[in-house]
């Protein structure tokens, strides 16, 4: 169905999947139906913007705004290419399209996705001013001059407004974008400015909704009461003390869904207010089967994970000779574990829906709107053309807003109910019915030249498949856990394995994925060979980094940045960590110190960054910010245990965040480039676990492989 | 249900309620205030935070019968109130948000703040901004935002 080929084909493209689906982007079906039902004012070129008489730019953002800004970045792009006026442009949501897989909101590709086509986008829209405003006073388009919303023609001194232009652009042929002359980089207006957040007023008053926030007439409020237990089930339920509740009007049975969707089932509570459907939830008399899995506990589970780690895995990737090489002298050695994690965004999961005969309204806050229609289209059994899908502003995707489970459960409930409804799911249940980070243990080995400098590198992953959580049987088990694996490192020996382990605790989408714990375990160990031969942990990487001019830069900058060089105050150390991808690369500095209780303190972070092009250093440094802060949590803090068949955190007492009495100073350098932009949502939390590491692992005098990093009294 | 009548944002309102119902769903699901939002209910996370006369509570674990004569301002009053303008544009000129879903609490908690401490250091920030969390980390612009609303600051 729709819902697996949108997602199998992201991960498939993997997060540089641009020009792919740019191609199918330029023409898909609603753009086509745009094009085609073109009035004759507004002048609307194509999908992506319109402008009215009154010079107003409509642009739309056909990405999901979770607080990394493309409601700003976006709009950068088109506005600059066509010359707008940015206090003239105003946003508009695209709703969900069925088979438009650029709506995919993740794996940090908003910007890179979209750097191309919406630059074309928008030099359609000028070409079309330029001709109409040459036609009018017969002179040739070349001699024109398009900037700030007017056409110029600078010889004879006239000029006009876009909107003075609309109705004649309008009759101009639609001209080949792919054919657009795009502007060098020395004419940019808008690209390279740190704009302010267009989103910003409506945040700060009160005023932008959210999926929770959505108020349809006539709607009702509902939790639902989903098993606890792993693999469990709803044996049977009374509800004659929940429909006594003031307020309470429908208590339903909802089923679950096995993979992809994962929905353990339950009982939804439909009130006129939330707060009675969650009084009437409390009110349920409900038996639960605990399922299969009452004797996994944390505990079994690492156990098997550093086994499997030790053991022998399939064979991945290999280069030169490394089992040669390994089978000399004994190699270093070092296992490194870390937990299941939640994401825990600060808006809990939540869908409205109204189903009606043959059709279907939605308002979801997702990141992935074509597999959100595709689940909707496919339990209703309704064409996803009669799928509405509005997607509000979300507070804070993280990569847990891919699921589509809390759309599927809300269609499921909906078509039983004759009113809109809308689901929240709270705290409680947001946190103990995610999808974790997996949960794993890799080991390394290493075996060193006489300065102690690796020569051949063995990798294993031992872990939890995410496709075959998804997709039972999946032929490649290991490809979405093995990203960031590839090491820019000049070791000419080296072998990735991965072990399989699978367990009842359902995993997804953390922001970064597997790039952080795979880079975690790398960049540790680098670190711990650096400390072994006694090399500077800069030094020591640069030595293998020669071929690697933006890796060499960030570890300079980063040096500099983190006054690397100068002594350390007393009580603190300081570790470094770099991380690498498609297209972005980070190097970090953590200088921390120990409490009490051994338990690290954060003084500082240094963070420079190359995502080539940066196309608003505010948007870039905020999200260098955020995922600072989210990378420390999870180094610090995050841990989801597992006993008696469930997940066991459920508040942010028992799954804390940092706040603000935390907060480290934070050092932030973006590097210049000409290279096209590479994503930024995700790439800055990488180095953070690792670097820590190495800072705590100095002032331990004992190395630090497992995550999170606690007191240890 | 019980006959109450509270006053949100200078404006009195009657409603339909127990009165146990916490402020925080008589706010956002009887009377349309959906600016107040609900992030945790236990009072862990501070996105429900409202003021009482002035005073920075968590409206999830305020139940409606002990708002009283007390006067109840939300984001949306707030934003409104020309006396917290310097709050709101310091806000805007860090460009604090993120998701945003976290920012109306974070708000009502620095203005309490400001009112009681008007030019507060580092540290007080930290203290009186403890209770509200941001999952995007906005902190430092957050701290940075109330240093330069703070009266004493350069205009």
């Amino acid at each position: 169905v729709t819902v697996r080929l949108t997602r199998r084909r992201l991960i498939e493209l993997g997060v540089t999947s641009g020009a792919a689906l740019a191609l199918e982007l330029w023409m898909p079906p609603r753009t086509l139906r745009a094009l085609a039902s073109v009035a004759a004012e507004p002048f609307r070129p194509n999908a992506w913007l319109t402008i009215g008489a009154d010079d107003i730019v409509t642009i739309t953002v056909a990405k999901s705004e979770m607080g990394q800004g493309v409601f700003t970045a976006l709009p950068m792009l088109v506005a600059d290419e066509l010359g707008a006026v940015w206090s003239r442009v105003r946003i508009r949501q695209a709703d969900g399209d069925p088979f438009n897989e650029y709506q995919n909101t993740g794996g940090s590709s908003s910007v890179p996705d979209s750097w191309d086509i919406l630059r074309r986008a928008g030099a359609v829209a000028r070409e079309m001013l330029r001709t109409a405003a040459a036609r009018r006073w017969s002179v040739p388009p070349t001699d024109c001059r398009v900037a700030d919303g007017i056409v110029r023609h600078p010889a004879t001194g006239r000029s006009a407004r876009f909107g003075e232009l609309v109705a004649e652009a309008t009759t101009i042929p639609v001209p080949d974008a792919a054919g657009m002359q795009l502007k060098p980089r020395e004419e940019y207006q808008l690209i390279g400015r740190p704009l302010g957040r267009v989103d910003t007023p409506a945040k700060i008053r009160g005023e932008a909704t959210f999926g929770t926030d959505v108020r349809v007439p006539g709607m009702r409020f509902a939790v639902v009461a989903r098993c606890p237990y792993l693999g469990g089930r709803l044996l049977r339920v009374s509800s004659a003390r929940a429909l006594a509740i003031a307020g309470v009007q429908r208590v339903v049975e909802l089923q679950p869904m096995g993979p992809p969707v994962h929905l353990r089932g339950g009982v939804a509570v439909v009130a006129d207010t939330t707060w009675a459907a969650i009084e009437g939830r409390k009110a349920l008399d409900i038996e639960w089967d605990h399922g299969p899995h009452t004797g996994v506990t944390t505990a079994s589970l690492k156990r098997t994970f550093r086994d499997s780690a030790a053991g022998v895995g399939k064979l991945v990737r290999e280069a030169g000779s490394p089992g040669e090489s390994l089978t000399g002298r004994p190699p270093f050695e070092a296992t490194y574990e870390y937990p299941f994690l939640a994401h825990a965004a600060m808006e809990p999961g939540n869908c409205t829906a109204r189903v009606s005969e043959g059709s279907a309204e939605i308002w979801a806050p997702t990141q992935f709107p074509p597999s959100a229609i595709g689940v909707a289209a496919a339990l209703l059994r309704i064409p996803p053309e009669k799928v509405t899908l509005s997607i509000p502003f979300i507070g804070g995707g993280f990569g847990r807003r891919i699921n589509e489970d809390f759309v599927a459960e809300c269609i499921l409930l909906a078509r039983q109910v004759d009113h809109p409804v809308q689901i929240l799911w709270t705290r409680d249940d947001d946190m103990q019915h995610d999808f974790y980070r997996p949960a794993g243990a890799q080991r390394l080995e290493a075996a060193l030249d006489d300065r102690g400098f690796p020569t051949a590198i063995l990798h294993r992953i031992a872990g939890p498949s995410t496709n075959s959580f998804y997709t039972p049987g999946h032929l490649r088990p290991e490809a979405q856990e093995i990203w960031g694996s590839d090491f820019p490192y000049a070791i000419p020996n080296r072998r990735l394995e991965y072990a399989e382990v699978n367990t009842p605790v359902p995993i997804g989408w953390w922001r970064a994925v597997s790039v952080a714990q795979n880079q975690f375990c790398l960049e540790a160990f680098v670190s711990e060979l650096a400390d072994r031969a006694r090399i500077d942990a800069i030094a020591f990487r640069k030595a293998m980094l020669s071929g690697h001019p933006r890796l060499l830069g960030l570890l300079n900058a980063v040096s500099d940045l983190s006054d690397w060089r100068s002594p350390v105050p007393q009580g603190r150390a300081r570790g470094v960590a770099i991380s690498w991808g498609d297209g972005t690369f980070v190097a970090e500095v953590v200088e921390a110190s120990l409490g009490e209780r051994e338990e690290p303190r954060v003084h500082r972070v240094s963070c420079a960054i190359d995502c080539g092009l940066v196309v608003n250093p505010n948007l870039v440094a905020a999200q260098a910010e955020g995922s600072i802060v989210w990378g420390l949590t999870g180094a610090l803090k995050g841990e989801i245990t597992v006993a008696d068949g469930m997940p066991q955190q459920r508040h942010f007492a028992d799954y804390p965040i940092m706040r603000m009495p935390e907060m480290p100073e934070i050092r932030i350098r973006l590097m210049e480039s000409n290279t096209p932009p590479s994503g930024i949502g995700e790439p800055c939390v990488v180095p953070l676990a690792p670097a820590l590491a190495a800072a705590v692992s100095r002032l331990r005098g004992a190395a630090v492989r497992t995550l999170p990093i606690r007191a240890t009294a | 249900m019980t006959r109450l009548s509270i006053n949100v944002n200078g404006i009195q309102r009657h409603l339909d309620a127990a009165p146990e119902m916490p402020l925080l769903w008589a706010l956002r699901d009887l009377l349309g205030l959906t600016g107040t939002k609900y992030g945790c209910g236990l009072g862990q996370c501070g996105a429900c935070t409202v003021h009482l006369d002035g005073a920075a509570v968590r409206s999830c674990d305020t139940p409606l019968g002990a708002v009283g004569t007390k006067k109840v301002t939300t984001i949306e009053g707030l934003a409104a109130e020309p006396r917290w303008h310097r709050l709101t544009s310091a806000w805007t000129a860090e460009d604090v948000p993120q998701c945003g879903y976290c920012q109306p609490g974070q708000l009502m908690s620095a203005a309490a703040l400001l009112h009681r401490t008007p030019n507060p250091s580092d540290s007080e920030i930290n203290q009186g901004m403890a209770g509200n969390l941001c999952r995007c980390g906005t902190y430092l612009r957050i701290r940075s935002a109330i240093h330069r609303a703070a009266p004493e600051a350069p205009r």
